[in-house]
């Protein structure tokens, strides 16, 4: 929305209408004559305010006005070092037939990285990291995910293959199609180009399987939203991506959880045929952790005060369905498992143990999502089913 | 937002490559507005650890076919450490673009014809 006419619309508002605490509204003298004037009747009046009133609530309610205004306000501040990483944006959740309006945010800072080893497509180094994450629900009691992450962690890793040596002709053969691709202006043409074809051919082809492998170990603080349950948690993990670039290859191929993918880009026309995409393998974490759960209130309930280890792996999978009006729509997905290692018989009748949660979403570019959650996490006191739809924006 | 240009060879090589592995399908005219959340790597639904990874893979095989396939070196006083760190924090931003990456590549990698 144009600036000038927020502005406009904010001064008639200040100037034309009252707002009492219990948030009804009521026109003020000079808006009552005016619309008087026009002949409305005191009884049109009353019921213009009230739907004006039930308008402001609207829209106030509405996940997408609030990215708005959260948007125009810290979009001034983003340029700072501190608030790069920061994502902020509030979402409406259907939690058990209640639509809940929350806010999600995500923090990510690198505070040292050092690579220590590279020879050409070989890399080893060490990382030093800050992150947190969660989601924040203006119901507490209706939080779909009611887990907040912030840890800091210290990791080796290891990246080993992803291309071939090219020879000096291929190199040449690679910036005279580059160079010609580049200057094609029009989408269809571009995905139907034989030009595009033989680089896939020559150059894509040339690509080859990559392993990025991350070992480290993580202090976390866990929590549920208002902090009355929380969790130290010390743990080392293991990250794995495993990625096969050349869409010919044999591990493209045997990578079933795109098959489904192909096939509806293929469908679509989206792609000439059915190539499962060894790039969508799925990334996976498995973390060993040591909880201590002296400050979990439901544990203390139970005498359980006593650190435990427990185990988790997460998978994350993220796939092009097809391209809507030259725009790509996405498929993701993703898995949690948390299983705590030799439970008392006490924690595990109560099924606090383990918990399983599932999230799937469709995305397409222009900012719209549908997603499906169901399962818990750890604090969750119970296995819910949720549905999002909105938009996303990104500060 | 960094200059989107067909003359800089930074940002055809980023395009072309971000396009070869799966994570742009658009136009080069049209892929310098995208932002690193259109990206096929960037998933939501994940934890940040976990989309963290996902990001360090792409970084360094991006880096992987600067140097391999185009021959590029870094500029003068850039350590992979320098050109890795910045992409990777770049990548990791919402709020970058395509054009912020090609930005970033340009001033840590030298290629031939520039």
């Amino acid at each position: 929305m144009n600036k000038y006419y927020i502005t406009f619309f904010s001064l008639l508002i200040f100037f034309l209408i009252n707002i009492n605490s219990s948030g009804q509204i009521s026109f003020g003298d000079e808006a009552n004559n005016s619309l008087t004037m026009i002949g409305m009747s005191p009884a049109d009046i009353s019921k213009l305010e009230n739907k004006t009133t039930d308008l402001l609530k609207d829209l106030l309610n509405n996940s997408e006005t609030l990215n708005f205004a959260l948007d125009e306000t810290l979009g001034r501040f983003n340029k700072s070092n501190i608030l790069k990483g920061l994502d902020l944006k509030f979402n409406t959740f259907e939690v058990d037939s209640v639509s809940i309006l929350g806010l999600t945010y995500s923090y990510s800072k690198n505070i040292q990285t050092n690579y220590f080893e590279v020879t050409e497509a070989h890399k080893n180094g060490l990382d030093f990291a800050l992150n947190m994450n969660g989601i924040i629900s203006l119901n507490k009691k209706y939080n779909p995910n009611n887990f907040l992450k912030s840890s800091i962690s210290f990791s080796y890793f290891n990246s080993s293959g992803g291309v071939d040596k090219f020879s000096e002709e291929l190199t040449k053969e690679f910036r005279i199609l580059r160079d010609s691709i580049v200057n094609i202006d029009d989408q269809d043409s571009l995905d139907n180009s034989p030009l595009w074809d033989e680089f896939v051919t020559k150059i894509v082809g040339n690509l080859n399987l990559q392993l990025f492998l991350q070992v480290g170990l993580t202090a976390a603080l866990e929590a549920n939203q208002n902090f009355t349950s929380k969790n130290y948690a010390y743990s080392l993990n293991i990250g794995l991506d495993l990625k096969e670039w050349n869409p010919k290859a044999t591990l493209s191929f045997l990578n079933i959880f795109d098959w489904p993918f192909a096939i509806t880009r293929w469908l679509s026309g989206t792609e000439k045929n059915i190539f499962p995409r060894g790039a969508t393998i799925p990334t996976v974490l498995l973390n060993l952790s040591y909880v201590d759960p002296s400050a979990d209130p439901q544990r203390k309930t139970l005498n359980e005060t006593k650190g435990y280890s427990r185990f988790s792996i997460e998978s994350g999978f993220r796939t092009l369905v097809c391209n809507i009006s030259n725009n790509p729509l996405y498929f993701s997905a993703n898995l949690r498992y948390f299983k705590e290692i030799n439970p008392s018989s006490q924690i595990k009748n109560l099924k606090l143990h383990e918990s399983l949660y599932f999230v799937a979403a469709l995305t397409h570019q222009d900012g719209m999502f549908v997603s499906y959650a169901t399962g818990k996490l750890p604090y969750d006191q119970k296995n819910d089913e949720v549905y999002s739809i909105g938009f996303n924006y990104n500060f | 937002m960094s200059t989107w240009s067909k003359s800089n060879i930074a940002c055809k090589n980023t395009w072309i490559f971000l396009r070869a592995l799966g994570q742009l399908t658009k136009v080069f005219k049209d892929s310098g507005n995208l932002k690193m959340t259109d990206l096929t790597f960037w998933n939501q639904t994940v934890s940040q650890e976990l989309r963290e990874i996902a990001a360090k893979t792409l970084v360094n095989q991006l880096d992987n076919m600067f140097r391999l396939i185009d021959k590029a070196v870094f500029e003068e006083g850039v350590t992979i450490t320098d050109a890795l760190n910045d992409m990777y924090e770049t990548m990791i931003n919402p709020e970058k673009t395509v054009a912020d990456l090609a930005g970033i590549v340009d001033a840590c990698y030298n290629f031939v014809g520039e």
